[in-house]
């Protein structure tokens, strides 16, 4: 019998295609509290955050094969689904006021989020490092763009910045953040 | 969209931040560009790592996603949403039957090593903060490293291979089965890969799909795909003989062609 417990994630969504729900349950496990935590981020109300974190696993059930592993990891997947989805709740009308909100109480907290899992803190705080290392307007673009919900063109004009400038911080600086974190210090100790 | 327009707009297309029109022109020009494609699951990788805030999984959210699926989901959901494997699994009403395409990942490998690194760095300040919490540490080396976890399928079947508590089934073409087109690796817990699989591959409208014969009848053993390799199975029951043959890509309840493979039992 394959564990589930410790079988693979492209071995889990193969099973979720033979209609294992226990397989499903095991994926929720895993990554469940991650897309939970990225919608709250976004939305700022548990309940939409719960009803597209709810959707993500719903559609992973329905349509398993529209994950490649070729393409990344289940969770990336899986994060990359739930930001579209919250998203799209933003940028309808109900959730303007969910976001002014959020947007406030984020202004008054203010900086980088500390992550509550001492597992997630230190993925969290190399991330954290390679994202203070970006210069400011491409880390502003970032977050503003995915934190915030806001398109490039919104961000632009939010910051008073040409259209093409914001487009090309936000992709320098994930290039960047890639370079930042591929080359962390942990990562060339590693390598000698 | 050209390529150049289309390469400026993919950090933000990956960050959900251009309109519905230049998110559908990006798509179209990613579909048939692979430098592009290959930027973009960039971009999506790291975008992924910011929003990695973790944390758990609210036993109560999943008793909603259970029930969303069906009283199957339902059943699973039960036992705080416990890793356990569940034989077989029902097929609830209203879902298409297939397969999902789970292919060889060729993750950047700098990124693996920065994800090796993560790893590292977790592990470090778990032992010195909290002490070891294996589950989280599964959770992180899960998203790590999905390359050595596709690895695993191919390693278990070799494990498989060499365990000697192993049945091996021949599946053999023509009448009298000679020429061996794939191995069934069969052990006793009931896990079983099909192994050395010389199947040609089909069309996308097409599966190969295996079949057990138990008590004269015959039961579906799991869909192949149209070009599959080393495949994870389960084989319950004593089946007194293995055959393969070629579906719609869908499947078939019962087999509607002859097998392009059996086992000397099946003859």
């Amino acid at each position: 019998m394959i564990d589930l417990a410790t079988a693979s994630d492209p071995m889990l969504v193969v099973a979720i295609g033979r209609w294992q729900e226990r397989a499903l349950a095991e994926a929720y496990r895993r990554h469940g509290g991650a897309v939970l935590g990225l919608a709250q981020r976004l939305l700022g109300t548990a309940s939409s955050a719960e009803d597209v974190t709810q959707e993500v696993f719903v559609d992973l059930w329905r349509r398993p094969e529209q994950y490649d592993a070729a393409r990344g990891s289940l969770r990336t997947f899986l994060l990359t689904k739930a930001h579209g989805k919250a998203v799209d709740l933003i940028r309808s009308e109900s959730a303007r006021g969910a976001r002014e909100e959020r947007s406030a109480r984020e202004t008054a907290a203010g900086g980088y989020e500390v992550d509550r899992y001492a597992w997630d803190l230190a993925v969290a705080d190399q991330v954290r490092v390679a994202m203070e290392a970006l210069p400011d307007g491409e880390r502003k673009a970032i977050e503003m763009a995915y934190f915030e919900g806001r398109t490039y063109r919104e961000v632009a004009a939010v910051l008073g910045e040409p259209e093409g400038t914001v487009k090309s911080r936000i992709r320098s600086g994930l290039r960047r953040l890639r370079d930042g974190i591929a080359r962390s210090d942990v990562d060339e100790r590693l390598s000698r | 969209m050209d390529h150049d327009e289309a390469a400026t707009l993919l950090g933000a297309y990956a960050l959900d931040a251009v309109d519905p029109d230049d998110a559908r022109a990006v798509e179209d020009h990613v579909a048939g560009c692979p430098r592009c494609e290959a930027e973009l699951s960039a971009h999506h990788e790291v975008a992924g790592l910011l929003a990695n805030e973790g944390g758990e999984a609210p036993p109560h959210l999943w008793d909603r996603v259970a029930a969303a699926i069906g009283p199957a989901g339902q059943q699973a959901g039960k036992a705080d949403v416990a890793p356990l494997l569940r034989p077989g699994g029902g097929a609830p009403a209203g879902r298409r039957r297939r397969r999902p395409a789970v292919r060889v990942p060729h993750p950047d490998r700098r990124v693996l090593r920065g994800a090796a690194a993560l790893v590292a760095a977790a592990a470090a300040a778990a032992i010195v903060v909290l002490g070891v919490q294996v589950n989280h540490l599964n959770r992180l080396v899960q998203q790590a490293g999905s390359a050595a976890q596709e690895l695993g399928v191919a390693q278990q079947a070799q494990a498989a291979l060499v365990d000697p508590a192993a049945h091996r089934v021949s599946l053999g073409a023509g009448a009298s089965g000679a020429r061996q087109l794939a191995e069934l690796v069969i052990l006793p817990s009931g896990t079983a890969f099909l192994v050395n699989v010389h199947l040609p591959a089909l069309p996308q409208q097409q599966t190969y799909q295996l079949w057990g014969r138990v008590g004269g009848q015959l039961v579906s053993l799991g869909l192949l795909g149209p070009a599959p390799a080393d495949v994870p199975l389960r084989v319950e029951g004593p089946a007194a003989g293995f055959a393969v043959t070629v579906e719609r890509a869908g499947g078939a309840a019962q087999p509607t062609h002859p097998p392009v493979a059996a086992s000397a039992t099946f003859r």
